[in-house]
């Protein structure tokens, strides 16, 4: 069962998303966080420290027939959200597409893009 | 909801017992190595009321040797503590930045919205939709949001918004609250594209000016770190 | 520290509607909180606790606390005074877990003179003002509360007895001795 078997990697979707205009980053999941946080951290460590991808969950679809990708994004101000997370949506799904095609794994690939945060502009995370 | 006035009297909080001070009942109980000065005054007083720095309308504090001697023994106790109160605690914006990251990496989403998107699954979530819409709020002259919550209604993307207010009373509320909704529907049609379908606006409150202006010994509100 | 959008209306909102706020989850609204407390609220860590990075720690909590507790909190006290008595607990909880006791002399140095008029002058009132740090590091924590909420952050009466849980009268009378043994303790410098 080669086709489905490997999951894409979390950094294609990730790196996708962070090329969007208007995308401050990925916001990771709060098991992630806890797990992180659980960690003994230096002082200077923040708690956003996490990887890109750990702002990205990947299921197998119901039927097996592919991919599910939840993004989690943090935007910019500035951009409509509705727009980035449109672009987002479609950078993704593209991306993740080819990247699955390349190797030799066509499937079906459905993205849902959840906007965690609005930071301000001079924000740098 | 009870938002606070910072001019009201706040209502004891669970498990602060004792009735409020009363002049009577003030000077009944001795304090442990109190003593009368000749003058009969209690010590203990004598250096309240010079502490406190009210203007004194006691002539007797004024002009009693007595009173006077017993506070002047305060002065080398104060001039340490006025050297303690200049001095700057260390690490404030490091604090203040640590406890934010800890904060934001804490933050509660709540529940997701739909966005105005009717063929992919676009999310927002209700904290980031409620800050940019209490933002839109804050603009409106003599209005500053308290609440905001969003819900799903219908079966598609429609958003409902339930917002509280703090409005003040220069402006009649009608037109106040009007120009808040119309804000809210602008700022997420165009901030976001959140598709509102009802806007309910409550004033919970009268608006404030802030800082409150000087009461006496209330300390005022620190300023930026 | 990150700020989100639009003008920063906030700083203009009063404790009680910030509070509001930041229980729904806007931490932008928390941030403003934190800016307004933070110096008062490390100042009495550090006298209470006699050194900044145990003071940072406290009060670091106590916001922390603060934050993940605000969906509960029903607004009958002030949050300055809320935040204030979850501090000044979270101080005494660090004292008693000590052992022994660190002195006071531990506490940051003084600030650069605002009337320091010669070197000597300046060093006699840090010696001053170790010399009262000293003495309020051996005093009994709950006198050392009261005293520090008066003297040196100006709380009222009612304030304080809501910040320490007891009545005004307790609070009048834990000054007096206070105050008493703190001008003992700087007798030799008079």
């Amino acid at each position: 069962m080669a086709a489905t078997a490997t999951s894409p990697p979390p950094t294609v979707a990730a790196e996708a998303a962070l090329a969007v205009p208007g995308v401050a980053g990925l916001q990771p999941r709060l098991a992630r966080r806890l797990a992180a946080a659980a960690l003994p951290t230096r002082p200077e460590t923040t708690a956003g420290r996490m990887p890109p991808e750990a702002g990205v969950r990947t299921d197998p679809l119901p039927d097996g027939s592919g991919w599910h990708i939840e993004v989690r994004c943090v935007l910019v101000e500035g951009h409509r959200a509705v727009d980035a997370a449109r672009n987002v949506h479609n950078q993704v799904r593209a991306t993740v597409l080819s990247y699955l095609a390349a190797h030799g794994a066509p499937v079906a690939v459905t993205v849902t893009v959840t906007v965690t945060r609005i930071a301000a502009r001079d924000h740098t995370s | 909801m009870a938002l606070d006035d910072p001019h009201a009297q706040p209502s004891e909080p669970p498990g602060n017992d004792g009735p409020h001070d009363d002049p009577a009942t003030r000077d009944a109980a001795p304090f442990a190595g109190d003593q009368a000065l000749p003058c009969g005054r209690l010590l203990s007083k004598a250096w309240e009321q010079a502490q406190d720095a009210t203007p004194t309308t006691d002539p007797h504090a004024a002009s009693c040797p007595h009173c006077r001697e017993a506070v002047e023994g305060l002065a080398t106790l104060n001039a340490a503590t006025r050297a303690l109160r200049a001095k700057d605690p260390p690490g404030l914006q490091a604090l203040a930045r640590r406890v934010m990251d800890i904060v934001r990496a804490e933050v509660r989403l709540g529940r997701l919205l739909p966005l105005a998107d009717t063929v992919l699954d676009l999310r927002i979530a209700e904290s980031a939709a409620a800050k940019v819409l209490r933002r839109a709020a804050d603009a409106v002259p003599g209005a500053r949001a308290a609440t905001c919550r969003l819900a799903p209604e219908g079966e598609g993307t429609g958003v409902q918004v339930t917002m509280t207010l703090a409005a003040a009373l220069e402006r009649p509320l009608p037109d106040t609250v009007n120009q808040v909704r119309r804000s809210i529907i602008h700022a997420a049609e165009q901030a976001l594209g959140l598709a509102v379908t009802t806007v309910d606006i409550i004033v919970v409150d009268t608006l404030e000016p802030f800082p409150p202006p000087a009461t006496g010994s209330a300390a005022a509100p620190e300023g930026e770190a | 520290m990150e700020r989100t959008g639009f003008p920063q209306l906030e700083n203009d909102l009063p404790d009680g509607l910030l509070a509001v706020r930041a229980a729904e989850g806007d931490d932008d609204a928390f941030a403003v909180l934190v800016r307004r407390h933070s110096r008062g609220l490390l100042g009495l860590a550090c006298y209470m606790l006699g050194n900044s990075q145990d003071a940072e720690e406290a009060v670091q909590d106590a916001f922390v606390s603060a934050w993940r507790s605000l969906p509960e909190y029903r607004h009958t006290a002030q949050f300055r005074t809320w935040i204030y008595r979850i501090t000044v607990n979270r101080c005494l909880t660090m004292l008693h877990r000590r052992t022994p006791p660190l002195p006071l002399d531990t506490v940051a140095e003084p600030a650069a003179g605002d009337e320091a008029s010669s070197p000597a002058r300046a060093a006699e009132d840090d010696a001053e003002a170790a010399a009262l740090m000293c003495a309020l590091g051996e005093m009994d924590a709950a006198l050392r509360v009261c005293w520090i909420l008066r003297e040196l952050q100006d709380l009222s009466y009612k304030e304080i007895a809501q910040v320490t849980q007891t009545r005004e009268q307790t609070v009048r009378g834990r000054l007096f001795r206070a105050r008493r043994l703190l001008k003992e303790a700087m007798a030799p410098w008079r």
